[in-house]
C-alpha cells in the first residue's frame, strides 16, 4: 500500500469530502435553522452567527410562550402514541418475522419461495394504493384512529424486511447446531430457543433497529388513518405548516428532536447492522 | 524465477513481533519450506515476500531487486492459499485467465498459456466448471496452475494441501515437487506438517518464535539438530528427551533410573546442570545384552502396530519414551538398547550441546 | 433434514412436530400478510369495478365492469404521471446506486475516524422523511434557500427550483438521493466486506489494478446484494410520497404529481374511491410484476453459481 501514487489517495479524499458537504451540510443546516429566531431564517445571505432562539424546541415541548402552539409535542398524546406504536410495531414484526425467517430457513415447506417474495411485497406497496382499502376496512370494524389499528398497520409495513433480514442471519447458522441438539435428545424448539436464538441476538437487534427507524418516521399510513386522537408525532408535526404558514423553526427542531432515538437506536445496534444487511446472499457461494 | 534474499525482516503487530530480523537466502529455482508450528511467524513472512504486508524493517530483495517497496501487485508473485482463492463467480478457464488479462496479455497469448498448463496439470475435463462444485483437490489445482501461468519469479504456498483429502494430499506433493523441478520456479512453501516438508523441500527452514531455529536439508535436520524444538518437530513419532545428569563418568537417566557410560568427548559438552538425552524413537531398539554401553533394564509398557511399522513404549523410572521393533515376549520386564551415534545431549533449555572435536 | 434410520418408532412424532413448528412460525406472518395485503389487493379488484366514493355511504354502489380502467388508461393526463414517475424512478435511483456504491467503495480503506465518518453519512437516512422535505424545501427556496445563494456567491445565478418541472424534478432527485444513498453504501458495504479476504489477495498478487479488481471481482461478488439494494430502492422511489407532498406539492400546477401522490388525491381529496381503486390495482400490478421479473432473474443468477 505504501508505494500507491499520492493520486490514489487524493482521488476518494476529495469525493468523500464533497460527499460529506452533500450529506453533512443539510443537517448542520437543519440544526442551524431549529434555534434561528424567525428574523434570522429568511436573512440574505443566511446567517452563520446569530441569537440562538429556541423558540422552536420551547413549542415542540410545548414549554414557555409557545405551550399552546399548534405543532407541541410535549408530553403530548402524539408522543405517546408515537411511542407505543413504534416499539409495539417493531416488536412485533420482529418477534414474528424472526419466526418466519427462522421457518423460511430451515423448513421446506410448500410455497416457501411464494412466501418469501409475497412478504416482500408488503414493501412494494404504494401507501395510498392500500389506504384506500384500509381506511374502509378500519372505519367498518372501528379501528379508524386507534392505536391499535396503527400498531397492525406499523407491524405490516415492516415484516417483510424483518423477516428477510431474519432469514439471512438463520441461514448463517449451521444446521448441524440443531442436529446435535436432537442427537441429545432435545427437541427442535429447544434447540431453537437456547441454542439458535442467541447466535442470532445481533440479528435480532439490527432488525428490530430497522423496524424502528420505520415505525418511528412512518408518516403515509398515519395521516390518513390517525387523524385526530390517535396522531403520532410526523403527522402532528405536518400541523406545523398550519393556517399562519409553515412554522420552519418548528418542524425543524421537531426533526432534531426525532432523530434522537433512531441515533440512539442506530448506535446500540452499530456492529450489527452490517452482517445483517447481507440477507444471508453471500457466504453461500460454492467456495 | 528469481534468487530471495531476506535482510534482517521483521514485522511486528503493534507490540507483538511476528517476524523477528530474518536473513536467508532462496536460490534460484529452490523449493524451500518453512515449517514450524502455528504463531512461529512462517506465514507473515511469506506474506512479507508476497506483497500483502509491509514489513517493519529489513529488505527484501528478488534477484538484486529491492521489492519491499512494491505492492504485491508489482511484485510478479504467485500465491496459492490455504483456503481456496479461486474467483466463485469465473470458470476455472477465466480464473486462469484473470493474472493474464489484468497484465493486457493479448487473446491469442491467453489461450496459448491456457492450452499448456491444461496439459501440465491435466485441466481439460473441468475447464468449463465453477470451482464451487469442483472436490477441494480439483480446486487446489486450478489455483496452482493460475499461479504458474504467468510465470512468476517466485511461486508462495501458503499451506495449500491442508484442505485436502490426506490420500490424494500424497499424490499432489509428489506433482507438485515434480511441477516445481520441472518449471524452474523459486517456491517458497508454508506448512506445519514436518512430513511434508519432509517430502517436498530441497531446503527447510524451521521457524520458532519469529526467527530461525534451523535451516538445512530434511535428512541434515533430521540427523543433526540444532536444538531440541528442531529434534522434536521433525522426526515421527518424536524424538524422545530423557533428563540426564553428569556422575563421574556416565550419565545418569530419569532421576536415578539408569546410568550411561558416554564417550569422553561427549561427556566433556556437559557442565555439571541438568542436560537432556534426545533420542529418536528409530534408534531404541528391544533387548539385546543389559550390560552392553547404550543398553539399560526397562519395563515395556505398551506395544502399537502402525501398518507395518511396529513401536513399543519403555518406561525407565517415571520417564516414558518410544522404541522401535517388537520387543520379545509378552512381558513387562525387557532391555532397551540405544544407538549411542545418534544420541544427541540438550541443555535443559534446549541448546545443543555439542562434543569438543579433535 | 437427516432422520436417524435407526429409530422407526420416534421418526413419525418427530416429523410431526417439525411440521407444525413451522406452521406455527409461519402462520403468524402469514395471517398478517393476508389480511394486510391479499384481502385489500382482492378489494380492491372489487371496488375497481364499482363506482362509489366513502363519502357518500348511503349511495349504493354502481358497478361499472371495466369502466374504471378504460377512464384511466384513455386519461393522456394519468400517462404523464407515469412518465413523470418513472423518469423520477430512473434519475433517483441511478444517482443512490452509483453515488452509493462509489463512497462504500472508498469507505473499504482504512482510515482514521472511517467507523464516525461511516455513521455521521447515515443520518439523513435517520431523519423523518417529512421533516426532509421540509428541510430541503426550506434550502431550494429561490430567493433566501441557501442553495441558491451559494449558487449566486458562485456566480451560477439563482434557478427557479421548485417553481419550475424540471427543476422540481432534479431538486426532489437531490433531496431523495440525499436520504436514501446512506442506505445504498450501507447495503454495498456489507456486499464489499462479504468477499472473503483471500479473493481479494489472491486479485492483488493476480497483479489486477484496483480497477481491474473491482470491475472483475467485487462487483460481480456483490451483485446479489447489490440487486437487491436496486430493488428496495427502485420500490421506494416508486412509492415516493412524502417529499413531494413536502416539497412541491404535486405542482407546480400537476406536473411533479406520481402516481402515487395522483393516487392519494383521487382517493381522500375527491373520494373517487372506486376510481382510486382500479388505479392502486394497476400500482399493484406494475410493482409486483416488475419485483417479480426481477426476483426471478435474481434467483436464476444465485442457482447459476
Amino acid at each position: 500500500m505504501r508505494s500507491r501514487p499520492r493520486s490514489a489517495f487524493l482521488l476518494p479524499a476529495v469525493v468523500l469530502t464533497v460527499y460529506m458537504v452533500y450529506s453533512l451540510g443539510p443537517v448542520l443546516w437543519i440544526a442551524l435553522s431549529s434555534i434561528k429566531g424567525r428574523q434570522d431564517l429568511f436573512t440574505l445571505p443566511p446567517r452563520l452567527i446569530f441569537t440562538p432562539d429556541f423558540a422552536g424546541y420551547q413549542a415542540v415541548f410545548g414549554v414557555g410562550a409557545a405551550r399552546d402552539s399548534a405543532a407541541a409535542i410535549g408530553l403530548s398524546q402524539a408522543l405517546v402514541n408515537s411511542i407505543v406504536v413504534s416499539v409495539a410495531g417493531t416488536l412485533l414484526a420482529t418477534v414474528l418475522g424472526t419466526l418466519a425467517g427462522y421457518a423460511a430457513s430451515r423448513f421446506r415447506f410448500p410455497g416457501r419461495d411464494d412466501f418469501m417474495f409475497f412478504a416482500l411485497s408488503t414493501r412494494m406497496i404504494p401507501p395510498t394504493a392500500v389506504l384506500v382499502f384500509y381506511h374502509v376496512m378500519y372505519s367498518r370494524v372501528g379501528l379508524s384512529d386507534t392505536v391499535g389499528g396503527l400498531v397492525l398497520v406499523t407491524t405490516f409495513i415492516n415484516l417483510g424486511l424483518a423477516t428477510w433480514i431474519m432469514k439471512g442471519f438463520f441461514d448463517g447458522v449451521p444446521v448441524e447446531v440443531e442436529a446435535i441438539a436432537r442427537i441429545n435428545g432435545y427437541s427442535r424448539f429447544w434447540a431453537f430457543r437456547r441454542l439458535v436464538l442467541p447466535m442470532v441476538r445481533g440479528g435480532i437487534a439490527a432488525t428490530a433497529g430497522f423496524c424502528f427507524i420505520f415505525a418511528w418516521n412512518e408518516y403515509s399510513f398515519a395521516s390518513i388513518l390517525a387523524t385526530t386522537k390517535a396522531n403520532t408525532l410526523p403527522v402532528r408535526l405536518s400541523s406545523a405548516m398550519g393556517a399562519t404558514g409553515i412554522e420552519w423553526t418548528q418542524i425543524f427542531a421537531a426533526g432534531m428532536v426525532l432523530i434522537v432515538p433512531v441515533v440512539v437506536f442506530f448506535y446500540l445496534i452499530r456492529r450489527h447492522l452490517l452482517m445483517g444487511m447481507t440477507f444471508g446472499v453471500l457466504g453461500k457461494g460454492g467456495t | 524465477m528469481a534468487r530471495v534474499t531476506l535482510d534482517r525482516l521483521t514485522m511486528r503487530f503493534g507490540p507483538v513481533t511476528a517476524v523477528d530480523g530474518i536473513d536467508l537466502e532462496v536460490a534460484q529455482g529452490e523449493f524451500v519450506v518453512f515449517l514450524g508450528p502455528s504463531g512461529c511467524g512462517k506465514t507473515t513472512t511469506l506474506r512479507c515476500i508476497a506483497g500483502l504486508e509491509t514489513p517493519t524493517a529489513g529488505r527484501i530483495l528478488f534477484d538484486d531487486e529491492e521489492v519491499g517497496g512494491l505492492d504485491a501487485l508489482h511484485r510478479n508473485v504467485a500465491m496459492v492459499f490455504q483456503f481456496v482463492s479461486l474467483y466463485p463467480h469465473l470458470t476455472v478457464r477465466q480464473n486462469i485467465a484473470f493474472p493474464l488479462q489484468a497484465r493486457g496479455v493479448g487473446r491469442d497469448g491467453i489461450r496459448r498459456k491456457i492450452d499448456w498448463v491444461t496439459r501440465i496439470f491435466d485441466l481439460a475435463g473441468i475447464l468449463d466448471s465453477r470451482p464451487g462444485g469442483l472436490p477441494p483437490g480439483a480446486r487446489q489445482k486450478a489455483a496452482l496452475a493460475r499461479a504458474v501461468v504467468r510465470e512468476p519469479r517466485v511461486l508462495l504456498l501458503d499451506e495449500p494441501l491442508s484442505a485436502i483429502d490426506e490420500q490424494f494430499r500424497e499424490e499432489m506433493r509428489w506433482e507438485l515437487r515434480h511441477l516445481q523441478k520441472e518449471l524452474g520456479v523459486t517456491a517458497i512453501y508454508v506448512t506445519h506438517d514436518q512430513r511434508e516438508a519432509m517430502s517436498l523441500a530441497d531446503r527447510i527452514v524451521l521457524m520458532r518464535d519469529g526467527r530461525i531455529e534451523q535451516a538445512g536439508l530434511p535428512a541434515d535436520i533430521f540427523a543433526d539438530p540444532a536444538s531440541a524444538f528442531a529434534g522434536f518437530f521433525i522426526g515421527s513419532p518424536a524424538m524422545n528427551f530423557l533428563p540426564a545428569r553428569r556422575e563421574g563418568g556416565a550419565l545418569v537417566l530419569a532421576g536415578g533410573a539408569a546410568r550411561m557410560a558416554l564417550p569422553a568427548a561427549m561427556l566433556a559438552a556437559c557442565a555439571d546442570a541438568p542436560v537432556q538425552v534426545g533420542i529418536r524413537p528409530q534408534h531404541v531398539a528391544p533387548g539385546g545384552d543389559p550390560a552392553a554401553p547404550g543398553a539399560f533394564a526397562a519395563r515395556i509398557v505398551g506395544r502399537h502396530a502402525v501398518a507395518r511399522e511396529r513401536w513399543f513404549d519403555f518406561a525407565l523410572g517415571e520417564f516414558v519414551g518410544r522404541g522401535a521393533g517388537t520387543p520379545e515376549g509378552a512381558g513387562n520386564e525387557g532391555v532397551v538398547q540405544f544407538d549411542l551415534g545418534h544420541l544427541h545431549l540438550f541443555t535443559e533449555a534446549g541448546a545443543r550441546l555439542r562434543p569438543a572435536v579433535g | 433434514m437427516a432422520r436417524d434410520p435407526g429409530l422407526p418408532p420416534r421418526r413419525l412424532p418427530r416429523e410431526l412436530s417439525d411440521r407444525m413448528l413451522c406452521g406455527l412460525f409461519v402462520l403468524p406472518t402469514l395471517g398478517v400478510l393476508l389480511v394486510m395485503v391479499a384481502y385489500p389487493f382482492l378489494s380492491l379488484l372489487y371496488y375497481s369495478t364499482l363506482s362509489f366514493s366513502l363519502l357518500r355511504p348511503g349511495q349504493a354502489p354502481r358497478a361499472m365492469g371495466f369502466g374504471n380502467y378504460t377512464m384511466l388508461l384513455t386519461d393522456p393526463a394519468l400517462w404523464e404521471r407515469f412518465v413523470f414517475t418513472g423518469k423520477f424512478v430512473v434519475l433517483t435511483v441511478t444517482v443512490q446506486m452509483l453515488l452509493g456504491i462509489l463512497i462504500a467503495y472508498f469507505l473499504q480503506r482504512d482510515f482514521r475516524g472511517r467507523d464516525i465518518v461511516f455513521t455521521l453519512f447515515m443520518l439523513p437516512m435517520m431523519l423523518c422523511p417529512i421533516v426532509v422535505g421540509f428541510l430541503w424545501r426550506y434550502m431550494f427556496n429561490s430567493e433566501w434557500g441557501i442553495i441558491n445563494v451559494m449558487m449566486a456567491a458562485a456566480g451560477l445565478g439563482k434557478l427557479d427550483w421548485l417553481g419550475i418541472a424540471d427543476n422540481a424534478l432534479v431538486a426532489v432527485v437531490i433531496a431523495d438521493a440525499w436520504m436514501w444513498t446512506p442506505f445504498v453504501i450501507l447495503l454495498a458495504t456489507a456486499a464489499f466486506r462479504g468477499i472473503p479476504v483471500n479473493i481479494r489477495e489472491a486479485a492483488r498478487i493476480d497483479g489486477a489494478s484496483p480497477a481491474f479488481v473491482f470491475f472483475r471481482v467485487t462487483l460481480p461478488l456483490s451483485a446479489p446484494i447489490l440487486a437487491i439494494a436496486l430493488l428496495l430502492r427502485l420500490i421506494d422511489a416508486f412509492k415516493q410520497y412524502d417529499l413531494f407532498f413536502a416539497m412541491t406539492g404535486g405542482g407546480p400546477g400537476n406536473e411533479t404529481m406520481t402516481v402515487s401522490f395522483e393516487l392519494g388525491k383521487i382517493a381522500f381529496r375527491y373520494f373517487y374511491t372506486g376510481l382510486a381503486s382500479a388505479l392502486a390495482v394497476l400500482m399493484l400490478v406494475i410493482i409486483v410484476g416488475l419485483a417479480m421479473v426481477f426476483v426471478r432473474r435474481l434467483t436464476l443468477a444465485a442457482e447459476e453459481r
